[in-house]
């Protein structure tokens, strides 16, 4: 085979475009949450927020193969609410990632916030706004780059993610084959001019991500600071 | 309000006092704004996908018309002879291609049992088949298909072993030398052409292999993989994975003798719709054996 096939891109694609979309909002809460809760279980929440990013993806993979299998209590319970099962359905594959990818998403929306002056938020107060006006008109053009940061991370870290897609997902052509499973596959088939045209695309596309962020971040306060 | 909100907006943002020293224009409020409505855009299409992921309009359709494609998963051993049976296969106009997910049979055994929506299984041994038939996952019992052999293998530039040679012969007198040895084959914990390369190399009497030697591969493919890239010397794979192969290797067939027979198993799977059926019933052809009796595998 010297051609590339579509279907692995746009697999990848649509699963960093759902999780992203799905995603965000969650993170944005979760984030202004532990940047301001005083809550004593902070530290564990930290924690748990965080584990997916040491564990090793096989254990997350496995993990989530158990949790989402049909035999399993809540195996059952998310096919009566998606109407199918999870494993080895795109669906499934999107609620995996979404997992996977939560410390990426709430780390850099709770440095945001962390890095936001409080004094900032009492002025808006002050001078009358409500929480969600302050929220709206003040605090989310503050925290714009660490919105744009966690976006990126979340989109080429899924764009990446291989162990838990193949576990979970089970390298099914045009449903669950992302980009990093196809390279696995064309790899163990021996066809590695293939391989190597998927893995370079995959670093063109990770290499843009990343630069779009970098180049769109140069208007934000930090930098011109320091300009 | 708006007023309010526009001082604001220019009181809080640290670079405004810089940017009127240099000349540069306060921030604009409407480009705030505009960043505002991009995430109030991006809410609605969150709001959007919820509703459409949790109503049933959107959910693939897994079980219904027989005209979609079939569903397969194969061991990897048959990685080199799949390609070829499909092209015969589709000669007949009406037959669609299978879309085929490759694995060990030991992983894809576990993602059936888990609920992986495969139709057809091809499976290197029966204790993968029988297990999925006694969890209720086969429409019918589990026929064989075909039997296997082993074969070592090297690259050809790296070695003096000559096509047909007693393999383990070698194997032993290159190890009496202390020479650093690497072998791979699949895994022996999951991969059945891996246990009986356990079995072959014990009745050999080189088992268990040094530490250190011993490469566990996670498949048949893998361990080829392994000799192909230089990073093992020898590889014990599957011989249908290696015959009709266009890589320079030294090929040798482990006497049939020395371990219990890889005998592969087709099951049918609970999901399987007509197509698969067709694909299954056309696979028990003696047209469909006699590919795979090309391709080193023999009649069960």
């Amino acid at each position: 085979m010297n051609f590339l096939s579509l279907s692995p891109f746009i697999v990848s694609f649509k699963l960093a475009f759902w999780t992203t979309l799905i995603l965000l909002p969650f993170g944005m809460w979760f984030g202004r949450w532990l940047a301001y809760t005083r809550c004593s279980a902070k530290p564990w929440v930290e924690s748990l927020v965080l584990l997916p990013l040491v564990l090793p993806p096989t254990v997350i993979g496995y993990y989530l193969l158990t949790l989402f299998s049909p035999e399993s209590f809540t195996g059952q319970w998310a096919m009566q609410l998606f109407g199918q099962p999870l494993v080895f359905t795109f669906p499934g594959l999107v609620v995996a990632s979404m997992i996977v990818n939560v410390p990426f998403v709430v780390q850099p929306m709770q440095l945001a916030y962390g890095t936001m002056p409080i004094e900032i938020r009492e002025a808006a107060w002050v001078s009358g706004l409500s929480s969600a006006e302050t929220w709206w008109h003040v605090e989310l053009p503050q925290v714009w780059p660490g919105i744009l940061a966690s976006a990126t991370l979340v989109f080429s870290h899924t764009l990446g993610e291989f162990g838990v897609v193949l576990l979970v997902g089970g390298n099914i052509e045009g449903i669950t084959r992302t980009v990093s499973i196809a390279i696995y596959d064309h790899v163990q088939a021996f066809e590695m001019q293939t391989a190597g045209w998927f893995s370079f695309s995959l670093v063109v596309f990770s290499l843009a991500a990343l630069l779009i962020v970098r180049l769109s971040g140069h208007n934000n306060v930090a930098a011109k600071n320091y300009r | 309000m708006i007023r309010l909100v526009r001082v604001f907006v220019n009181i809080s943002s640290e670079d405004t006092a810089l940017n009127a020293l240099r000349g540069r224009p306060a921030v604009n409020v409407d480009r705030i704004f505009r960043r505002a409505l991009h995430v109030l855009m991006t809410l609605t299409a969150f709001m959007y996908t919820v509703s459409a992921y949790s109503s049933p309009t959107v959910v693939q359709d897994v079980k219904s018309s027989d005209t979609r494609t079939p569903l397969v998963a194969l061991a990897s051993s048959f990685r080199s002879v799949w390609p070829v049976l499909m092209d015969v296969y589709q000669e007949d106009p009406n037959n669609r291609p299978p879309s085929v997910s490759f694995g060990s049979s030991g992983l894809l055994s576990t993602q059936i049992l888990r609920g992986a929506p495969f139709e057809l299984f091809l499976s290197a041994d029966q204790r993968s088949v029988t297990q999925i038939m006694e969890a209720g996952k086969t429409q019918s019992a589990p026929i064989a298909l075909a039997s296997g052999t082993l074969s070592l293998v090297t690259l050809s530039e790296t070695n003096s072993l000559s096509d047909g040679a007693p393999a383990f012969v070698w194997i032993r007198e290159l190890m009496a030398m202390g020479s650093s040895l690497k072998i791979a084959i699949p895994n022996p914990r999951h991969a059945p052409y891996g246990i009986a390369a356990q079995q072959a190399l014990t009745t050999a009497g080189l088992w268990p292999i040094p530490r250190g030697s011993l490469l566990n591969a996670e498949n048949a493919s893998q361990a080829l993989q392994y000799v192909l890239s230089g990073a093992a010397s020898i590889a014990i794979v599957p011989t249908t994975l290696v015959t009709q192969v266009p890589f320079d290797i030294n090929i040798s067939t482990i006497d049939a003798g020395t371990y219990e027979p890889v005998i592969h198993h087709l099951a049918i799977l609970a999901p399987a719709g007509d197509s698969a059926r067709k694909l299954s019933h056309w696979l028990k052809t003696p047209r469909a054996l006699d590919i795979m009796m090309q391709f080193g595998l023999a009649a069960p």
